[in-house]
């Protein structure tokens, strides 16, 4: 076999795997959209479920799911970037950095599930916060926090070093050189990492459905116990209530997820042409 | 001759790397001195110990003295960011920041805390009418400063240079990367400045030194071999060293 053929069927090998994965992706979301899209209506989306979620709508299933998605973010989008500007800007490669960076990417590849338990355990029962908001949310900060840092960590690295030469040589502090000059420059790379958090906070239900609970009620405090779109479709599918709502949230979360990537998009697209970068 | 600037036994080290060796260096007030000699002689190392910029690397070990108006740069009263801003970089490479013309000019002032547009506005049209560029961006002042040519840039980072009110300004090869037109426009440019600056000028190539400056460092291997007026070290060099390197025999 020459070796040109060889190459020939190595791209096509590699073609057949991109296409298959893609397939089984649009596939998925096809599947639960035609479902699911036929029962989703606006009372749907605005109205309480009833009789255990066999009738009626999400709505504080949909509540439920920003408000923990949102209060992650609130605890984890300042100790991600906290961390990442310490790690890149205020200390030189040693030991400790390597240890921290060893200890993220650890936390990186722990599945959600422990998390959960943990979650459980820690914030629920030891600290007595109950199913809760506060004990979902920074459940789910502890797991998208890897992300978080390690994304603004190389979105701060590729800021040019020249930037920095400039900003010190402009009488600059090493605070304000981060504020001026590395931040804004690494912005559009931070939110990308900060959307892909948000992603998979959202879509969670591991470790959620110990910390956060399962209930039905529109929340009132941050200790009010919560339902989540991803718990509620678990709970519906598994405990056979309905596959019918089960679809329509399904595919009301897959839209939430598409429109939060969208809307991401579009915002980093004006923070990139607003600088003047290509 | 008042010198302005004396370099007294300056020695840096950044870990095994000696990248100055005892240099003694007293440069004039408003007047260029050029600091020339091959790559990896020490002479942005002399640059940027000038402004305190070496202490960014954390290997750096000094001795020696460096003074401005007889004072040394490292007592421990002064402040780096006002020295820094006494004493401005311009670098090799034009380096403008990813924001607008206008935020770029005023960069140093808005890092001081400076908020007065009149103020700001006043120092935009002085850097930039004396880096001579503000007829060319007048009317485009908000559009980003990477829209600029190369040429263009490099003259925006002077005029950030020159709207800081400097009293000394470190020019590191200013025009490498430049066209030839745009070179000559930045050499015109130095030679109207000096009157009211002191410039310390690292050239492009010797030629250029010779061009504008009064006085010239010949540096090689981190020492400084030989300083004098440029017509001296280009013409009657008394070292054989420079005499080698002006001559084209080496480097
Ligand atoms: N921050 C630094 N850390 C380690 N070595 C350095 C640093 N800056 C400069 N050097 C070394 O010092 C020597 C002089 O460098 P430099 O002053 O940049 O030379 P040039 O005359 O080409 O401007 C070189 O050998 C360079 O590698
Ligand atoms: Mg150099």
């Amino acid at each position: 076999m020459s070796d040109q053929l060889r190459g020939k069927i190595a791209i096509g090998m590699i073609w057949a795997a991109a296409l298959f994965s893609l397939s089984v992706l649009i596939l998925i979301i096809a599947y639960i959209l035609i479902r699911g899209l036929p029962q989703v209506s606006l009372s749907f989306l605005l109205e309480s479920p009833t009789d255990l979620g066999r009738s009626g709508g999400i709505f504080p299933a949909i509540l439920g799911t920003l408000v923990l998605g949102l209060g992650a973010l609130v605890i984890a989008v300042p100790l991600g970037i906290g961390s990442a500007i310490y790690l890149t800007e205020y200390t030189y490669p040693s030991r400790l950095t390597s240890i921290i960076r060893f200890g993220t990417e650890s936390l990186a590849g722990v599945p959600s599930i422990i998390f959960g338990l943990f979650g459980f355990i820690f914030f629920v029962s030891y600290l007595k916060m109950s199913w809760s908001i506060l004990a979902g949310s920074l459940t789910l900060a502890l797991m998208i926090l890897p992300t978080i840092i390690r994304t603004a960590e190389e979105a701060i690295r590729a800021v040019p070093q020249s930037y920095r030469e400039v900003s010190f040589g402009m009488g600059a502090t090493r605070w304000q050189m981060v504020t001026t000059v590395v931040l804004p420059t690494a912005l559009p790379g931070i939110l990308t990492g900060i959307i892909l958090a948000f992603g998979r906070a959202v879509g969670e239900t591991a470790a959620v459905i110990f910390t956060a609970g399962t209930a039905l009620n529109i929340p009132i405090s941050v200790f009010s116990p919560v339902r989540t779109m991803a718990v509620h479709f678990y709970i519906l599918a598994v405990e056979g209530i309905s596959l019918e709502k089960a679809y329509a949230t399904g595919a009301v979360l897959i839209i939430t997820v598409l429109l939060i990537n969208i809307g991401a998009n579009m915002l980093i697209t004006r923070a990139v042409v607003r600088t003047g970068r290509k | 001759m008042s010198e302005y600037i004396s370099i007294k036994n300056l020695s840096v080290r950044f870990g095994s790397v000696e990248a100055l060796k005892n240099v003694d260096l007293e440069i004039p007030r408003n007047q260029i001195t050029t600091v020339f000699g091959p790559a990896n002689s020490g002479k942005t190392v002399l640059m940027r110990a000038i402004n305190r910029m070496i202490e960014l690397s954390p290997t750096l070990q000094r001795s020696g003295d460096i003074t401005i108006n007889g004072e040394s740069i490292f007592r421990p009263e002064v402040d780096v960011a006002v020295l820094r801003r006494r004493v401005s970089m311009v670098f090799a490479l034009p380096t403008p920041l990813p924001m607008s013309i206008y935020e770029n000019v005023i960069y140093g002032l808005r890092l001081m805390g400076e908020k007065n547009r009149e103020k700001l506005d006043a120092q935009v049209e002085y850097g930039l009418e004396a880096a001579a560029l503000w007829n060319e961006v007048r009317n485009r002042l908000h559009d980003p400063a990477l829209s600029l040519s190369g040429g263009q840039q490099q003259r925006l980072c002077l005029a950030r240079s020159l709207a800081l009110d400097p009293d000394i300004l470190l020019l590191d090869a200013p025009t490498a990367a430049l066209d030839p037109i745009s070179t000559a426009q930045i050499e015109e440019t130095m030679i109207e400045l000096k009157s009211r600056y002191t410039i310390i000028l690292v050239p492009h190539n010797f030629h250029q030194g010779a061009r504008v400056a009064d006085r010239a460092a010949f540096f090689l291997g981190g020492e400084c071999i030989e300083v004098g007026t440029v017509s001296q070290i280009f013409t009657a060099p008394r070292d054989s060293r420079t005499e080698d390197y002006v001559s084209g025999r080496f480097g």
